[in-house]
């Protein structure tokens, strides 16, 4: 939607307001004036008090001027005011300018600049700008919030609703302090006139989304630099990803998890470091964060200097891709001239479990280090299915990209029988919920099949069909699936695994079209062509997949007999498998709309929960699920 | 203070607490209205903030202010809708927005799948559009429904259902998830109420 239209929409509220408002209490309602400012039309409302948009006659200027709440004692009245003042001695080139403060009608009121320009909430959902973008504007925000603390100031309320971008791209951080009323616990209240972002709890009641409050916080301390430098970081990642970093749709369940330091699992975009520095500046713990928001803004500058693979640059072509790993400063280990001109995510951080099972990880520092011997590749495999299985993915995902790189270092870079070990790579990427990731992976797959090696036409065929399926998963290349599938065609027919996945795709693309039907037949294809015995755990999506599609047709009972196959085929004790928890929680959801067996439903969504706990996904809808059952 | 004391003190000529009572229930009241009549709307929200002040008998003892507001902005619509059929004769079972009134006017739609909401809102059954919009934007429960639309709970529960299978028949979901949890697509896609600074 542009914004035009959305400007259309406020100011006919606006007027509607008005003039229903005036028509039943006459005019005299608003104040005319506060101060030398005359009150042209009110901005909004929240918990703090009032804003106006108000004209300085004396200075022939447009200002807003907040009126705020009334403090519950003269001390916090004062501590107001002197927090203001101490405000307006802030000058900033990314701090909202206050002019003036005084008091009316027993109220501290603040005249600072109207800052018109759309907020960064509003700049990043309309103009999905570059990723480089977005941290450049978070970057100058946070300086505007680094100035203030180094006065003493500290925010309390950092929000991508109180940062404003102008035309000009210059960013102001607004609203300082303002959010806290007469007493801390107050925190939490909110501000009523971005209702958007409420929830009305189970009990009814409006509560603000505490979205960007630091867990120390949510526990009742008060807020400091750091709390402001966690909730910089969720804003960031927040703009970043298109999606809160904690996961949560009711107020409740989001405070857990900002609690509970439950992020979201999944992939995130932007580069690998940022992501790194934001993890660390969202700590639980204060101690964990940088040392001061100067640090994490070095962080931040520091990579948004260099070329980066992001997933924003996923969407460009591979070619573009090949030419940023190769100039990419945070990554020496592909750094080295002869290096493959394929582009791969980073290796995560080294998991201490990889060691447990036996499996050496190769880096460039030991390289040439003596190595330990070498198991058999099928025993690594089975090690990391069964990882995979278990739903302990950081180790099945470190244990495949041992394997890769094992094969790397004995192929070299531009082999196709890298192809194989890089696709199994994305796989597991994808089972991890890592989707960016195995998006990267399978295309690193495909540029070597296609434009480096001499792979055969089968090899071709099942990088495309992977990169196909995993578009199809993404919001950003979706639209290009369609496409690619359209080369899967035109090439030689697909078998084993890769024909599963190809109709497992064909399904999507159908269900998308709403041919709930036809896209179950292909699913159930799927399942026909997936290998007896050799891997039923790859029938668990499958079949979680047939399940939803007969819940979206109201076949319940169908559902049920879907799901009742998909857990059985994935329950192994202890297990967190996300597939599985899915078919947990869909087959608790068939058996209630069947009334059948309601205790063994709660015990199901229960294990789903503590899966997807597991993985640091809050999961809201098992939460109302469980509410509704009256189970939690 | 609270809804109910501030209507007393309106009730009493308090003209300060009427406007306390319409800054809570404005952007409730307009967002109901928004999308769904022609003309001036600001007429069908002061008619229903007159009504509620003086509308003492009709107020039942234990509904809150707000439901109150809303069976009333309910019958102030379909009264609307009535007068503008010359028969008179119209089904809100049958008949949907996009039936009564070629081109409505858009609420505010912040993402495209948003839009494609609204726009299924605006083609199924009036009645089934309203409770969706109750319930889902409005937080309105089973018995506060029950109320504003007058009707027993049981049938509260089952246009809630037939809205949600309306809906779903009106969508072509862009992911998976869409089609499964209608629920949660409906409450992200509450239209935005007026932004502070």
């Amino acid at each position: 939607m542009t914004r035009d239209e959305d400007t259309f929409e406020r100011r006919e509220r606006h007027r509607v307001k008005t003039l229903a408002r005036s028509r039943l209490f006459g005019g005299a309602v608003e104040p005319m004036q506060i101060g030398r400012y005359v009150i042209r039309s009110r901005l909004g409302e929240g918990a703090f008090g009032i804003v106006y948009l108000a004209f300085d006659e004396a200075l022939a200027r447009s200002v807003a001027v907040k009126v705020l709440a009334r403090a519950g004692d003269a001390g916090a009245e004062d501590r107001m005011l002197r927090e203001a003042r101490a405000m307006a001695s802030l000058t900033h080139v990314n701090v909202v300018p206050i002019y003036d403060v005084g008091t009316f009608d027993g109220r501290t009121y603040i005249a600072m600049r109207y800052a018109e320009g759309p907020t960064l909430r509003d700049w990043v959902e309309r103009e999905r700008p570059p990723t480089s973008a977005v941290l450049s504007a978070y970057v100058a925000a946070g300086r505007g919030l680094a100035a203030a603390h180094a006065v003493g100031l500290v925010h309390r309320d950092f929000k991508p609703e109180n940062v404003f971008r102008d035309e000009d791209g210059n960013v102001l951080v607004g609203d300082f302090g303002l959010a806290r009323s007469s007493d801390d616990s107050d925190v939490a209240s909110f501000d009523r006139a971005r209702s958007d972002d409420l929830t009305l709890t189970a009990t009814g009641h409006l509560l603000g989304t505490p979205s960007y409050l630091a867990p120390e916080v949510v526990r009742g301390k008060a807020a400091t630099a750091k709390s402001d430098q966690f909730a910089f970081a969720v804003a960031l990642s927040e703009a970043l990803d298109g999606e809160h970093p904690f996961k949560g749709t009711t107020p409740a369940a989001r405070m857990r998890a900002i609690a509970l330091g439950k992020r979201r699992a999944g992939p995130a975009r932007g580069p690998r470091a940022v992501r790194r520095a934001l993890r660390r500046a969202m700590s639980v713990e204060p101690d964990d964060r940088f040392a001061d928001l100067d640090a994490l803004l070095d962080a931040l500058r520091e990579r948004s200097r260099a070329p980066w693979v992001a997933g924003v640059v996923a969407a460009t072509s591979v070619a573009a891709l090949a030419f940023a790993t190769t100039t990419r400063v945070d990554s020496p280990a592909v750094a080295s001239a002869d290096s493959p001109p394929v582009v791969a995510p980073r290796p995560r951080a080294r998991d201490a479990s990889v060691e447990d099972a036996g499996v050496d990880r190769p880096s460039v520092r030991d390289a040439g280090a003596p190595r330990r011997p070498e198991e058999p590749p099928e025993a690594r495999h089975d090690a990391g299915a069964e990882a995979l299985a278990a739903g302990d993915y950081a180790r099945a995902i470190s244990i495949y990209e041992v394997r890769r790189s094992e094969v790397e270092r004995r192929h070299g870079a531009r082999s196709s029988a890298l192809i194989a070990p890089t696709l199994d790579l994305a796989r597991a990427c994808f089972e991890a919920n890592e989707k960016q990731d195995a998006l990267r992976w399978a295309k690193a797959a495909l540029d070597l099949a296609e434009r480096f090696t001499e792979a055969s036409p089968g090899e071709r065929q099942a990088a495309l069909v992977l990169v196909a399926f995993l578009q199809l998963h993404d919001r950003d290349e979706r639209s290009r699936a369609s496409a690619t599938l359209e080369r899967v065609r035109a090439g030689a027919p697909v078998a084993g695994r890769s024909r599963t996945e190809l109709l497992w795709a064909e399904s999507i693309v159908l269900r998308r079209e709403r041919k709930l039907r036809p896209a179950i037949e292909r699913l159930q294809s799927a399942q026909a062509s997936v290998e007896r015995g050799s891997m039923e755990r790859r029938l668990l999506p499958l079949l979680v997949g047939e399940g939803t599609l007969w819940i979206a047709l109201r076949q319940p009972q169908r559902a049920a007999a879907a799901l009742e196959r998909a857990v059985q085929v994935g329950d192994r004790p202890g297990s967190t498998n996300l597939d599985l928890a899915r078919a947990q929680f869909y087959l608790a959801m068939a058996l209630g709309d069947l009334d059948r067996d309601p205790s063994r439903a709660v015990a199901l969504a229960r294990r789903a929960k503590a899966s997807f706990e597991a993985h640091g996904v809050v999961n809201a809808r098992i939460d109302d699920w469980l509410d509704r059952a009256g189970a939690r | 203070m609270e809804d109910r004391e501030l209507l007393e003190a309106w009730r009493g000529g308090d003209r300060s607490a009427g406007n306390q009572l319409f800054e809570r229930h404005f952007d409730a009241v307009y967002r109901f209205f928004s999308g769904k009549v022609g003309g001036e709307a600001a007429d069908h929200v002061q008619r229903c903030f007159l009504a509620l002040v003086e509308g003492r008998d009709r107020f039942r003892g234990d509904a809150s202010v707000r439901t109150f507001l809303f069976a009333i902005a309910r019958h102030e619509l379909y009264q609307y809708w009535r007068t503008r059929r010359r028969d008179g004769r119209l089904d809100f079972g049958v008949s949907s927005l996009a039936d009564l009134n070629p081109s409505p006017s858009s609420h505010v739609r912040r993402t495209e799948a948003h839009a494609r909401l609204h726009q299924a809102l605006a083609s199924i059954p009036l009645d089934l559009q309203i409770v969706l919009e109750l319930h889902y934007w409005e937080d309105q429960t089973g018995p506060q429904l029950a109320e504003i639309l007058q009707i027993p709970e049981g049938t509260v529960r089952s246009r809630l259902r037939r809205g949600l299978e309306a809906l779903r028949a009106h969508l072509t979901p862009q992911n998976d998830d869409e089609l499964l949890d209608l629920g949660h697509l409906l409450q992200r896609a509450r239209p935005v109420s007026s932004a502070a600074q």
